[in-house]
Parts: C-alpha cells; sequence; structure tokens
C-alpha cells in the first residue's frame, strides 16, 4: 500500500512540475494604491490573454515607493515591471537597470498609436538613444482661471494666444483689495516647477546648460522668472508664500483665494472636488512670453519600465505593452492625466462631456506641441522638490518672493548651488 | 472646606483647559470621518461635519472597514505590537534589574553602547539592517518587525534601570536573608513593585510599534500581512488622498491604542505602600 | 537591622554573595543579543558607509574623510546645527515643564481622571497627518485661529511656519504640545513611587502643598527627572516626521535640524555616505551631553534608600 502511494505522489508531482513549469509569474510594482483594485481588473484581463503568465501585483504609495525600489535595486531584487517616473528615468537607465527595448518596440508597437514626442523623454541617451521605458501616460502646466470672476470683472477668458501683458491686466484687474486688505487675489504661484517652468518655456528660455548638464538659465528663462517674482513683489496680484500656510497650495485656487493659478492638468481631480458647483472654471494653455512661441510645451510621461535583469524579458514586454494603454481603461486615469495612447485620449470617455473645465479637449491639442522639460539625474536636489522644497531653485524663489532676498542674489546662490549638485552627478 | 472645594474646582478648570488643547486635533480628525472629501478642507474649516446624523453619515466607515481589509491589518497590526511590547517587558525588565543591582565586568560599556543605539537615526541604518534580514530570509514575514523590539530596548532597560535602583533595600535584604536566588529575587520583590513602570513600558513600547511606518513598508509586501498604519497609505495616491477615508481610517487606527492605554491604567496604581521605612 | 549585613555591592560584608558573574550575564542575555545582532551590525555599517560615497546602487566608494569635510565646510550646516541646538534649547525645558505639570494635575484621586490622562495622551498618538494640518491650520497667518485672535487684541501675528524667523520655535512648541502627554505618564510613574506617607506625614508638621512639593516631590522626582532629562534630549533631536509634515524644512533651511538633513540627503539625495556621516556627528553631540548628564548624576540625584 505504502509504495504504490510514493509512485502515486511522484506522479501527480511531475504533472504539477511539468504544469508549473510552463507558468512565468511576473512582479509587477505600482505607485497608486487608490486605484488598485482597477488594476488588479486589467491584471486579470491580461492573465486571461495570457493563460501562461501569473502577474503579482504590488502598490506602494509614492513617497516610499522610491526608498523601497532602491534598496530592490541595490540588492538585485527588482520587479520585473514597474512603474518608473521622467525624474529618475536618466539615473535607472544609465545605471543599467532598465531593460533596453528598443527592439521591442521596431517590431511589435505602432508608435503612431501614441503621442510619438513623448517616447523622446524614454531615451538614454536623452532624445538620441534608444528607449527605456513606455509612457502610459502624461501631464502638462495649464492655466487655471475662474470664469465667474472672469465675467463680474468684465473679461475675457484666457485663449491660446494670450501673452503676458493680457495676463498682467487680468490679474490687476481679478485682484480685490477692500480697506488696504486683499480679498481675493489674481494670481497664486511659487517656486514649484509646476508653476515655473510652464512660462519660461512659453517664453522661448530654458534652464539647463545646451548639454542639459549645468544649470545656466538664459536670458529668457531670468526674465521669466522676474516676471514671476514680481508679481508678488511689485505687481501685487499674487500673495506671498509665507501668507497662505496652512492652506494646501493646490487649494488656493479651487477655494476661491485665487482666480487663476498655473499648474499640472492632474489638479483637475482636487478642483472638482473641492470647487463642485461653486463657480464656473475653465482651463487654458499657459500666456505666451515675449520671445517665445506657442508651439513648445512643458509636459513629461508617467511611464512603465522593464528590469534589465528580468529573467522573462518577452513576457515582461507583453505586460508593459499592456500597462501602456491597450490595456487600460479611463477610470484609472486621474482627471487631467493624459493618457499617451491615443484610442483612450481620444476616446469620448476622456473628454467627460457636461464636466469641468469644459475645455479639457485642448489637453489634446497641446498633445501635438513640441513637449520639453528640464529633468535631470539629483533634479530634486537643485530643483528642490518634495522633502528638499526648501532648498535649490525652489527655495530660491520662495526667498524672493517672501521678501527676504533680491532676486539677484537669489539667482547667484541658486546657480552655484545647482552647479554643484549636478557636477556630482555629471562630471 | 471652602478652600478646598475651590482648589477642586481650580484643578478642573486647568485640567479642562488644558485638555480642549490636547484633543483638538484628535477631536478634528474624529468630526471629518464624518464628512465629505470636499468638505474638509474649507477655509475656515467647518465644525459641523456634512454627513453628520444625515443619510450616509457612516459611509466612510462602511468604506474603510469593507474594501480594505480592515479587521485583517488590525490583527496584524494588534499581534505585532502586542509581541514586541510584550517582548519588551520581558527583556528590559531582566536587564533592568541586572543593570540595577549586579556588577559585572564592562557594565557601563555595555550600558553605553546599549544607549547609543537610541542616538543614531534608523535612516542610516535601516539599509544595513533591510540587507540582514535578506539574509536571514526573514522579509515578507513578521519577524523584522517584533525580534529587534523584542530583543532590544535600550529605552525600556534605561528607564527599568533608574526604577529598580530606587526599590526599598529593605524588601531586597529580607528576600536574600531568606535564601533569594537572583531570580527569585527578581520574581518575587522587582517585578511586583515595578508594576506601574512596567505598565508605562509597555504602553510605551505598543504605541511605538504600532505607529511605526518605515519598517512595515520596507518589509511586508504581501497585503494579508500589513499593518494598519502601513494600510492607510494606501489612501495616498500620486498627486493626493482620499483625505476623508484617510482621516476616517487614522482615527479608527487610534482607537486600540487608546483601549490598551486605558487597560493599563489599572496598573498604574496610585503609591506604593512600603512596609517601614529605614530608621 | 543586623549590623553585619550590609548588602552594597551585591555582598554581605561577611562575603556572601546572592548573584553568581553569569547570573548578571543570563539576564542581560536577550538584551545582549538583539543588541549584537540586530543593532550593532547596522551601527558600524554606517560608520563605515560615512566614509564612502554610497548611492544605494553602486558598490559603496571608500572617499576617507571628505563626506566629513563636505560637512564642515558648508556653511548650511552649520545653520542646522545652530536649529538643531535651538530646537533642543526649546523642546526640552518646555516638555519636562509641562510633562511634569500634567502630571501632578492628574496623579490626583480626582473623578474622572482617568479620562483626562487619556485626553492628554491622545496628542501622543494622533497621526502626524492630522496633527500637521490642523496646526497648520490654527497657525495659519491669515485663516488660522491664532492670529485671529490676536487680531482682537490689536496684534498682527506673523506667518508662524513660512516666516523663517519663527518657523522653527512653531515647530518645537507644537512637538512639545505632542509630546507632553508621553513625559506626564513618565512622571506619573515616577510620582507614584514616591510614598503617600511622606505627604501625609509633612502635612500633619504643618507643610503646605507647594512646600511638600518642592521639598518632597521634586527630590524624591530626581530619579524620574534624571531619565525624563537624557530621553527628552536624545528625543529631541528625533523631531524628522514633525517638520515633514509642517514646514518640509523650510522657508530656506530656517526649520532644517540635523535629523531633517538626514533624511533629505539618505532618502531624497541618496548620498547614503553622507547621510552617514552627519548621523555620526549627531551621535557625538547627542552622546556627548548624556555622557556629560551621567558624570553629573551624582550631584542632584537621590535615591530613596
Amino acid at each position: 500500500m505504502k509504495r504504490i502511494g510514493w509512485i502515486v505522489l511522484l506522479m501527480i508531482s511531475l504533472l504539477v512540475f511539468t504544469v508549473v513549469a510552463g507558468q512565468v509569474t511576473l512582479r509587477y510594482w505600482m505607485w497608486d494604491p487608490s486605484i488598485k483594485a482597477k488594476v488588479q481588473t486589467a491584471v486579470n484581463k491580461f492573465e486571461s490573454m495570457h493563460p501562461n503568465i501569473k502577474v503579482e501585483l504590488t502598490t506602494i504609495e509614492p513617497r516610499d515607493y522610491w526608498t523601497k525600489l532602491r534598496i530592490m535595486a541595490s540588492t538585485s531584487k527588482l520587479p520585473d515591471v514597474f512603474n518608473m517616473s521622467s525624474g529618475y528615468i536618466e539615473e535607472w537607465s544609465a545605471k543599467g537597470l532598465l531593460l533596453d527595448i528598443q527592439k521591442y518596440i521596431n517590431t511589435d508597437l505602432s508608435m503612431s498609436d501614441y503621442f510619438a514626442s513623448l517616447f523622446n523623454m524614454a531615451k538614454y541617451p536623452k532624445n538620441t538613444g534608444d528607449i527605456y521605458a513606455l509612457p502610459f501616460a502624461w501631464v502638462t502646466p495649464v492655466l487655471f482661471f475662474n470664469k465667474t470672476a472672469f465675467d463680474k470683472a468684465g473679461l475675457s477668458y484666457p485663449n491660446e494666444n494670450w501673452n503676458w501683458c493680457d495676463f498682467l491686466n487680468a490679474a490687476k484687474k481679478l485682484t480685490i483689495v477692500e480697506n488696504g486688505k486683499v480679498k481675493r487675489w489674481g494670481f497664486w504661484l511659487y517656486g514649484r516647477y509646476a508653476n515655473v517652468e510652464p512660462w519660461i518655456y512659453r517664453d522661448g528660455g530654458h534652464l539647463l546648460s545646451s548639454n542639459k548638464k549645468r544649470f545656466a538659465p538664459d536670458k529668457n528663462a531670468i526674465e521669466t522668472m522676474e516676471f514671476l517674482t514680481k508679481l508678488v513683489t511689485t505687481y501685487k496680484v499674487a500673495p506671498m508664500k509665507k501668507d497662505m500656510t496652512g492652506v494646501r497650495s493646490q487649494d488656493i485656487f479651487p477655494l476661491g483665494i485665487a482666480a487663476m493659478w498655473v499648474d499640472g492638468s492632474w489638479n483637475i481631480e482636487n478642483n472638482r472636488s473641492l470647487i463642485g458647483n461653486k463657480f464656473k472654471w475653465g482651463i487654458a494653455p499657459v500666456p505666451v512670453g515675449p520671445h517665445g512661441s506657442k508651439k513648445i510645451l512643458y509636459a513629461w510621461p508617467d511611464m512603465v519600465a522593464i528590469s534589465a535583469k528580468t529573467a522573462h524579458p518577452k513576457e515582461a514586454w507583453e505586460l508593459a505593452k499592456f500597462m501602456s494603454g491597450p490595456g487600460l481603461t479611463m477610470d484609472m486615469y486621474m482627471a487631467g492625466k493624459i493618457p499617451s495612447y491615443k484610442p483612450l485620449a481620444n476616446s469620448a470617455a476622456f473628454l467627460e462631456k457636461g464636466k469641468q473645465p469644459l475645455e479639457k479637449g485642448i489637453l489634446l491639442q497641446l498633445g501635438k506641441d513640441e513637449m520639453v522639460n528640464s529633468f535631470t539625474m539629483g533634479w530634486s536636489e537643485w530643483r528642490g522638490y518634495g522633502a528638499a522644497e526648501g532648498l535649490g531653485l525652489n527655495g530660491a524663489l520662495d526667498a524672493v518672493i517672501n521678501g527676504e532676498m533680491t532676486f539677484q542674489e537669489a539667482m547667484q546662490k541658486v546657480t552655484s548651488y545647482a552647479n554643484r549638485v549636478l557636477s556630482r552627478y555629471y562630471k | 472646606m471652602n478652600y478646598r472645594i475651590i482648589r477642586e474646582i481650580m484643578i478642573y478648570g486647568i485640567l479642562i483647559i488644558f485638555a480642549i488643547i490636547m484633543i483638538f486635533p484628535f477631536l478634528w480628525m474624529f468630526i471629518n470621518s464624518f464628512n465629505t472629501e470636499q468638505n474638509i478642507f474649507r477655509i475656515p474649516p467647518s465644525f459641523i461635519p456634512d454627513k453628520f446624523f444625515k443619510p450616509g453619515m457612516f459611509d466612510n466607515y462602511q468604506i474603510v472597514l469593507s474594501q480594505y481589509h480592515f479587521i485583517r491589518y488590525t490583527f496584524n497590526s494588534i499581534f505585532v505590537s502586542f509581541s514586541a511590547a510584550f517582548g519588551q517587558i520581558v527583556t528590559c525588565s531582566l536587564a533592568g534589574f541586572a543593570f540595577a543591582r549586579m556588577n559585572f565586568k564592562g557594565k557601563n560599556i555595555l550600558f553605553g553602547l546599549l544607549l547609543s543605539t537610541m542616538m543614531i537615526p534608523i535612516q542610516v541604518t535601516i539599509i544595513p539592517e533591510f540587507l540582514l534580514m535578506m539574509k536571514l530570509g526573514w522579509l515578507d514575514t513578521y519577524l523584522p518587525l517584533i525580534v529587534p523590539s523584542f530583543l532590544v530596548g535600550s529605552f525600556g532597560t534605561f528607564f527599568l534601570k533608574e526604577f529598580y535602583e530606587n526599590i526599598p533595600r529593605d524588601l531586597e535584604d529580607a528576600a536574600i536573608i531568606d535564601g533569594a536566588g537572583p531570580f527569585k529575587l527578581y520574581w518575587s520583590v522587582f517585578l511586583p513593585l515595578g508594576k506601574t513602570p512596567l505598565a508605562t513600558l509597555f504602553i510605551i513600547a505598543f504605541m511605538n510599534n504600532w505607529n511605526a511606518l518605515l519598517r512595515p513598508i520596507l518589509y511586508i509586501s504581501s497585503d494579508n500581512l500589513m499593518t494598519l498604519p502601513m494600510a492607510l497609505t494606501q489612501f495616498q495616491s500620486q498627486y493626493g488622498a482620499r483625505w476623508n477615508l484617510l482621516l476616517t481610517g487614522s482615527f479608527l487606527a487610534v482607537i486600540p491604542l487608546l483601549i490598551v492605554y486605558l487597560f493599563m491604567q489599572k496598573y498604574m496604581v496610585e503609591g506604593i505602600t512600603h512596609t517601614g521605612l529605614k530608621g | 537591622m543586623p549590623p553585619f549585613l550590609n548588602l552594597r555591592g551585591g555582598f554581605l560584608k561577611k562575603g556572601l554573595k546572592w548573584y553568581r558573574p553569569w547570573h548578571a550575564w543570563a539576564f542581560i542575555l536577550p538584551a545582549l543579543l538583539g543588541l549584537f545582532i540586530f543593532r550593532l551590525g547596522p551601527i558600524i555599517f554606517a560608520l563605515f558607509m560615512s566614509f564612502t560615497h554610497w548611492d544605494i546602487f553602486s558598490p559603496p566608494e571608500w572617499i576617507g574623510f571628505s563626506n566629513y569635510t563636505e560637512m564642515f565646510s558648508d556653511p548650511t550646516f552649520w545653520t542646522i546645527l545652530k536649529n538643531t541646538f535651538i530646537f533642543s534649547g526649546i523642546y526640552v525645558p518646555s516638555v519636562m515643564v509641562i510633562g511634569l505639570m500634567l502630571a501632578v494635575l492628574v496623579n490626583k484621586k480626582l473623578h474622572g481622571v482617568n479620562v483626562f490622562r487619556a485626553i492628554f495622551f491622545s496628542p501622543v498618538v494622533t497621526s502626524a497627518v492630522a496633527i500637521g494640518l490642523v496646526w497648520g491650520w490654527l497657525l495659519s497667518p491669515k485663516y488660522g485661529l491664532l492670529n485671529n485672535l490676536l487680531q482682537l487684541f490689536g496684534v498682527t501675528g506673523p506667518s508662524w511656519l513660512g516666516d523663517s524667523k519663527w518657523a522653527l520655535m512653531s515647530i518645537a512648541f507644537v512637538m512639545t504640545w505632542k509630546m507632553a502627554g508621553y513625559y506626564m505618564i513618565l512622571f506619573l510613574a515616577g510620582l507614584q513611587d514616591i510614598p503617600t506617607v511622606l505627604y501625609e506625614a509633612s502635612k500633619i508638621d504643618g507643610a503646605t502643598p507647594k512646600q511638600s512639593f518642592w521639598h518632597i516631590t521634586l527630590p524624591l522626582l530626581s530619579p524620574t527627572t534624571f531619565f525624563v532629562l537624557v530621553i527628552a534630549i536624545i528625543d529631541s533631536f528625533r523631531n524628522f516626521q514633525i517638520i515633514y509634515t509642517m514646514t518640509r524644512g523650510g522657508p530656506g533651511v530656517s526649520s532644517t535640524t540635523l535629523i531633517y538633513s538626514i533624511y533629505q540627503n539618505a532618502f531624497v539625495f541618496y548620498k547614503m555616505g553622507y547621510a552617514s556621516a552627519i548621523a555620526y556627528v549627531l551621535l557625538a553631540i547627542v552622546g556627548g551631553i548624556t555622557l556629560a548628564n551621567f558624570y553629573l548624576k551624582k550631584r542632584w540625584v537621590n535615591y530613596q534608600y
């Protein structure tokens, strides 16, 4: 009896082994826990299309995502497929951690299905090399404006031909002062990248040197930054940053404290949630500067990348391709994030007719422009982002806005600081 | 008589003022668990939530408790924190007793080393610690969350050492004369007399472990092992958070802590009756 | 008590030991295991890291004392160091005084005192997120409760968290508020160790509450006070979470302390070696202060027996 038992066991395990041997398990990490259920649905669909592939999904919220991912990289335990941001792609591909997917794209992907210029930002070396990640979404800062306030002030809405004069004129008219106190501001900004960079690029300016390895704001960039800080210090159409503590910066426009705001398109969701029906609002392209043109857009993609050391590159490619667009649905995109996959972007679901802003379609128009950004290695450090907001360019511009430093002083300090940082990464 | 009453009223008055100052954010957290997301960030904040006594009042609670495996996460947290805290009171009372009443070679150096572990920030030790845990094969288990806390405890040892040094020697002497060995001394004299500090240490260890975020996030990957505070980070997303759910979750996460605290109050009995003073 | 029984030092004058050396080691064994296996390893590794350049991806690269020289020649570092001391200088005395005050208040047999104890402890356990949001609003220059109250007295309050002159102090205040309950329970444990007999005896002798506080409570509380002092000092250097939620170290570096800078360098800039160097400077400072405390201990701490 016992011997038969062993033989049966052996046969069963052989059977299981042959089934399992053909099985591939992929680990997929993404940084948006709030849509985990929806992503799981997409993953299930993928698994049903590829029965021999099993996907383990992990979601980690953004702040700890990078720490954990980095530790995984250092111990060679990276997941097979994972989200990659524009801020880090250069460093990760330079370190050889990402799989070169150029050959897969050449044979298995039609770039015309996507907003093609996004792929430039996934190349290493930048703009010229092979592609190392697939964009699945992109965002761009836009001008948010309070239509109700514009109506009350008798102003016509911003459009794509707006320049700085139009903007400043409107901002002045929209700033309401009563008894020496400002009841409502025309505009709101601080030193943050999404508040500043779009204006620079629309003025034909550049923050980095031409080889992108040093901080070297050109004349137009300086002109832009000076203009922006003057909005607070000289024209007084925007508040000092220190007067607005206690209110989250993304709530200032939707709470009606300021009538205009330039920040990322992803704020559409927060705006809807806070504004509700309190006032009408819309979006427009960022105003064009005196030396700029309409055809440049400050934008950047979120991407999905494959680990260079994955044991299953072909299967990982299938998953990455699926997660870059074909397998996704619009409800996985936060309002204001634009799919890089055109069929999704052009769908009615994207336009969300009937919801504010009514002009959501201009995001697609803007997608036709030439896209640029200024992410580099060590970007958070020299730009002053997240936990380092008090430093770098962000900290410097804030100091000018708060009246603690002159513009020239700030530019001097930040140039030497930023270049010290950049020279650590780029010899 | 009058003086006493006035004094009591004054004390209550001060207590109430402090209580209001202290409980403010906690109250805000509680109130917002009945709010819609839209209403949380009003300026100035409204203290009357949207959903109070209206249909859908417990919506947030319903979502948090059902959609996210709240019960499981709570259980995980309770298990981990309880084990760690229990381990602490065992390890630290043993060590504290030894440091307080015994002499041995290298005593001061060891104590100094123990204390110094509190002075190095976790941000620089976490990666080597992670590598160690990886080598031990403890990733994605409860072990990294419990065992180090179980065994170390510089705070606890220091805390109990100070208490034990203060225990009346006459009780100790009596037990020794009766022929008690070190363990008996520890068990029947020091532990019972040190109930209050032990309970205090339990609360602190429990709380520290409960609220810990960095270790659970790095060590745990499986959903069914997640602790509660770690699970709450799931309400945060790339550009925002679902604040109504986050605050509801934070409020729910505090409740077990307060229960443990209130429960431990039983052991924080006022005054210790000593059997006779010296002299 | 028989005069020949002197139990100081663990053995009777007549040479009777109540424990053997191995007993001592047995008692501290669990703590030692934990110390050597889980704590010392990473700590020594971090020391080694401080002499390297390590971005986590690539293997560490030995650079000798470069991190330290870079640190000491960076004026920002000295500002941060100054901030760290200012913060601790405000936080430590405040939290000890308030913690003690609360402990004395709730040490009485009043009705519902347990409720108050729980309330005072609640900030300690409230999530940093909630605290950041609520205090952020309270201290908001235009919309916050504090400045609106001050306005009633005709005082225009500054931007408590947005002005580089006030940010650090405001955070110290909020952290004091948060942790007072924690120190309260530490002091409570100490207060309850004082025999009530002493209070009763002094009352019979005609002592006022004030006198019994200064002459009985405080002296007999000194072991606890010593402990609280050491812990509060160590604790004051660990204020990362509160800074992150309230000001992100800004404006500029005016509210950045050493530990916040360590976090930035470790997890934002990925300069692990540099972060470790800062951590060791922090260790030297805290360790030095603690050592000094232990030396001075004999001067003011009385044990009861």
